[in-house]
């Protein structure tokens, strides 16, 4: 069990970079250095019963570490307590700082002793210890021959073999082989099911919402939602990616003899296959004008960030100018680094299009946006039947999908169902 | 203090300190030997051929006061660095952090221990069986080691702190040679700065361990008595001054 109340952490920033030397340190009874408070924890509350898996996820400098130093007492807060119940394991940053020139064994054997698990304890579970860490080798060699993946495996292997009632894990999987990290997830599975507690920060979203039953965001040391991984994730998804930036686009206009933004003009056709390979150019005869375009997220939030799987939402504002026959809205989604990805519009979908009013606005929505991850372009056009061009918008909006999965392989993502035959 | 848990850590990190001191080469212990024995060596001609300094059986007498300021320096050096040197672990996982302090100079005293015996052997060869005053060098030998261990307190907090104490405490190991009576007999010192040149608690451990081995005496009950209260004193403040300190331990690593 895991009780934190009205968590505060600060470190001193000192403003004037001056060496910690003696010298410094008696000048500044004199004369004391001016510093920054630096909140890296900021009233953070939260508790975790026995059995339960608890995730922490949030950008690097978030606190992220700073939280699970504080759980392990290797920091003291500044404000506010913890109540740890049970014996709290740690595993902090990669892996274990350790003697280089003793052995695989005996660096297990001293980290098993720091951790709390007595010597003939530690013998007895050696032999487990080293088949689990799969370093059967390499065992009796120097540390300092070890490489970084296999230093958190024998790190990892030690810490969990010392039975821990709460283990906090910082980043383990990220430099496990495969193999290494499907046996930590057995383990935690078994842990689960013997009641303990795991507090789990890492950036493998995936292996959160698999395995965390809670989870926490954490922004720049604010607690910022608390909830079921899922729903945290998004959260996380959502506010992390920034808007993708179009200055490419404007950069390839650059030296362009003719700014077909600004004219009313269609040009000719020749003139159009080229005009399709260049970012952010508009053309067409302006009968029905695109005043604006926005995209929404699932939430209904207007963004231009998006994760695989969700839905997305194009709203197309017009302005009709002059009385046209069947206009046709389209939508085209290309590669930002090349290819065309998707593209539809009204005649193709059959969409029978009643008369435009004024002013107002035509929305397409993509209910499962199946891309595995990437930068978008999006073409937004109206023109007629024969594809005279009212107003071509191309390639003039961004969006980004962000993966949420990390076992993706290709582009997309089809659904797929499988079926063993009987 | 300690639970039986944590003594057997505090074991295996000395034990873990001392053979690596010793495993990388096969004349690991012949090496530890060396420094006192040669340091020894030099002294003793310079002082006994150049100098001419007239004190009996004087290689004995500046080989017991070597070996004594060795296992000072090397301890408070090694405690010193005690904290920051494990700064790895101790930023990575919770245990008394203290134990990293004694663990260095307790290996320090083993090396102590081990020259000592070196020497025992020596002087049994060349000079016969020493008195039974022999039975009282543990009590020094106990304080020279609780001194070292308190002072070790205060400098490895503050090391983690000011980086440029070690070169402090090495200038201080360089003046406090020369203010131990470890070359030369307390009786060289002028009788009107004797008093103050006594506040040094080791000059009095010197004193006695020397007395013990080589006039087959022991010291006074208050002479023994002070230097005993002033070792307990010592290693008591260094621990109170490294339990305030050792709150921001982490942090400053």
């Amino acid at each position: 069990m895991i009780e934190v109340k009205n968590l505060w952490k600060s470190f001193r920033i000192f403003h004037e970079r001056e060496p910690s030397t003696l010298f410094h340190g008696l000048k500044g009874v004199f004369n004391p250095r001016r510093y920054e408070e630096f909140w890296a924890l900021q009233d953070i509350n939260f508790h975790v019963s026995e059995g339960e898996f608890f995730g922490v996820i949030g950008e690097n400098g978030s606190g992220k570490t700073t939280l699970l130093k504080l759980i392990a007492k290797v920091l003291n807060p500044t404000k506010g307590s913890i109540v740890a119940r049970g014996r709290v394991v740690p595993f902090l940053e990669l892996g274990l700082g350790f003697h280089d020139e003793s052995s695989g064994r005996e660096n297990a054997m001293l980290y098993g002793q720091l951790l709390g698990i007595s010597k003939s304890e530690m013998k007895k579970n050696m032999d487990e210890l080293i088949e689990f860490s799969g370093l059967e080798q390499f065992i009796d060699a120097k540390l300092n021959t070890y490489s970084s993946g296999m230093r958190v495996r024998l790190a990892f292997s030690t810490a969990i073999q010392t039975n821990p009632d709460i283990l906090l894990v910082d980043e383990v999987l990220a430099v496990g082989d495969l193999k290494f990290q499907r046996k930590c997830f057995d383990v935690f599975r078994e842990f689960k099911d013997n009641k303990r507690t795991i507090l789990f920060v890492s950036h493998d979203l995936n292996a959160v919402k698999k395995f965390c039953d809670r989870a926490m965001l954490l922004q720049q040391g604010k607690q910022v939602a608390l909830d079921e991984p899922g729903y945290i994730i998004d959260k996380y998804f959502y506010s992390t990616f920034q808007e993708p930036s179009f200055s490419e686009g404007r950069e390839a206009l650059k030296g362009k003899s003719v700014d077909f933004r600004k004219k009313n003009n269609m040009p000719d056709f020749e003139r159009i296959e080229d005009l399709k390979k260049i970012v952010g150019v508009r053309w067409g005869t302006r009968e029905i004008e695109i005043t604006q375009v926005d995209l929404f997220d699932k939430f209904g939030k207007k963004t231009s960030v998006f994760a695989t799987g969700d839905s997305l939402k194009i709203r197309i504002h017009y302005k009709k100018h002059k009385d046209v026959k069947n206009p046709v809205f389209g939508i085209g989604v290309f590669y930002k680094d090349g290819g065309h990805c998707f593209g539809t519009n009204t005649e193709v979908e059959n969409y029978s299009m009643p008369g435009l009013r004024e002013r107002g606005f035509i929305e397409c929505v993509i209910p499962r946006l199946s891309m595995w991850g990437g930068d978008f372009y999006l073409n937004v056009m109206v023109h007629d039947a024969h594809h005279y061009h009212y107003d071509w918008h191309n390639k003039m909006y961004m969006f980004k999908v962000i993966k949420a999965n990390n076992h993706e392989q290709g582009l997309y993502n089809l659904e797929c169902k499988w079926k063993l035959s009987k | 203090m300690f639970t039986r848990q944590e003594l057997s850590l505090l074991k295996e990190l000395t034990l873990r300190e001392f053979k690596l001191r010793y495993q990388n080469s096969v004349l690991g212990f012949f090496w530890s030997l060396l420094k006192p024995f040669a340091l020894f060596l030099t002294f003793y001609v310079v002082l006994q051929y150049f100098l001419k300094i007239n004190v009996p059986d004087y290689a004995f007498f500046l080989l017991i006061g070597i070996l004594l300021w060795n296992f000072f320096s090397e301890s408070t050096t090694a405690g010193l660095h005690g904290l920051v040197s494990k700064g790895s672990i101790i930023k990575k996982t919770y245990f008394k952090y203290e134990l990293c302090i004694i663990s260095a100079c307790l290996t320090a005293f083993i090396s102590f221990l081990l020259n000592f015996f070196v020497f025992l052997v020596l002087l049994v060869i060349l000079k016969g069986v020493p008195g039974l005053s022999l039975f009282y060098l543990p009590l020094p030998f106990l304080e020279i080691f609780f001194i070292s261990l308190g002072l070790s307190f205060f400098l490895a907090p503050l090391f983690t702190q000011y980086r440029d104490i070690s070169h402090v405490w090495e200038i201080l190991l360089q003046i406090g040679f020369w203010v131990t009576p470890i070359a030369y007999p307390l009786d060289f010192v002028p009788k009107q700065y004797l008093s103050y040149y006594l506040l040094n608690p080791l000059a009095n451990i010197v004193v006695h361990v020397r007395e013990s081995i080589l006039q087959a005496q022991i010291p006074s009950f208050f002479s023994g008595f002070a230097s005993f209260i002033l070792a307990i004193a010592i290693s008591l403040l260094g621990y109170l001054f490294y339990n305030i300190k050792k709150k921001s331990i982490a942090e400053r690593l």
